[in-house]
């Protein structure tokens, strides 16, 4: 059992980041083989659809591995905030275009003509994360529910009712951003005596 | 299997790390041992490869000593927000099985606690 009385370093607080990382993701149905195998149906050609903090970067990361583990060559690129490191990322996706399934968390940050490029050079395979519907199909829609928080809640072991119900206040507060929800509870692990 | 031993498990900096990585049943091309530290706590986890010690063609079933000078920095701490650990890591290649024996380097021997930590994280040293 996880408790804010307990805690006393960093690694041991329930909503450290390796401890959240480590619940993995959830798909809304299906499992990982079903899901696998329809991406595979689809090309390796799609996106990953959601808001912030909805699970979109977890969900790629997984798939990154997974990919890796089936013998799969692998680009992932965490789209950069910086323009002049959008540049190079953009010219290593379309380098690699022909041999590697890209996976691109963030395209995005992109501007239009990298967009394009990427959609059109990308051969091999490219599955990216999207706010809003782009012009490849939809892989996994990631939404968040007070159902999957819960859920969420019961891998980190936290069983302190003060910490679920201040959790369940922070989705409304943070509109589902399961994300700023964590964080908003390890300041308050890490800080609040409780 | 994959087990690693260290002949003790807190350090001052300067001081030998020796101990032995033993492992049976992987059929590997090559395996590294690796002291490295990371970090855990809020926010992306941080790391960096210290030394590194490789074994080129082991065997399915065998071990290999390794021996490190204990570094002078960063030392092992713990806050609120980040922990910091060395540990000595093991890889196989192909295949990326690995495995972890976390260490305490610090001048103490204990790892350092940060203002408003309690004791009770300072479990590595136990």
């Amino acid at each position: 059992m996880n408790s804010p009385q307990t805690i006393r370093a960093a690694r041991d607080n329930p909503f450290a980041v390796h401890r959240v990382e480590a619940c993995g993701f959830r798909f809304p149905s299906g499992d990982w083989p079903s899901n696998l195998e329809r991406l595979e149906e689809m090309g390796y050609r799609a996106t990953i659809l959601g808001s912030h903090g909805a699970g979109k970067t977890s969900l790629i990361l997984e798939l990154q591995e997974r990919l890796e583990t089936n013998g799969h060559s692998v680009l992932h690129v965490f789209v950069s905030r910086n323009a002049a490191e959008r540049l190079v990322q953009c010219e290593a996706i379309l380098s690699r275009s022909t041999k590697i399934i890209a996976l691109v968390d963030g395209i995005e940050r992109f501007n239009w003509w990298q967009r394009r490029n990427i959609l059109r050079r990308v051969s091999a395979g490219l599955v990216v994360t999207v706010h809003r519907k782009w012009e490849l199909p939809t892989w996994v829609h990631c939404q968040t529910s007070i159902p999957l928080l819960e859920e969420l809640l019961q891998s980190l072991e936290i069983s302190e009712q003060r910490l679920i119900q201040k959790a369940h206040k922070l989705f409304k507060l943070r509109k589902g951003n399961i994300r700023e929800v964590f964080r908003d509870l390890f300041d308050t692990c890490a800080i609040n005596p409780f | 299997m994959i087990t690693i031993s260290s002949e003790k498990n807190e350090y001052q900096p300067g001081e030998e790390i020796r101990g032995v990585v033993k492992w049976n049943g992987f059929e590997s091309d090559r395996l590294e041992i690796r002291l490295i530290w990371f970090t855990e706590g809020k926010g992306t986890s941080d790391s960096h490869i210290f030394a590194t010690r490789s074994v080129e063609k082991a065997s399915p079933n065998g071990e290999a000593g390794f021996s490190f000078a204990a570094p002078h920095r960063p030392y092992s701490f713990s806050g609120k927000l980040i922990s910091l650990t060395w540990t000595i890591e093991v890889l196989f290649y192909p295949g990326k099985n690995t495995e972890r024996h976390d260490l305490v380097v610090a001048p103490t021997g204990a790892e350092v606690l940060l203002h408003g930590v309690g004791s009770a994280g300072n479990k590595l040293a136990k």
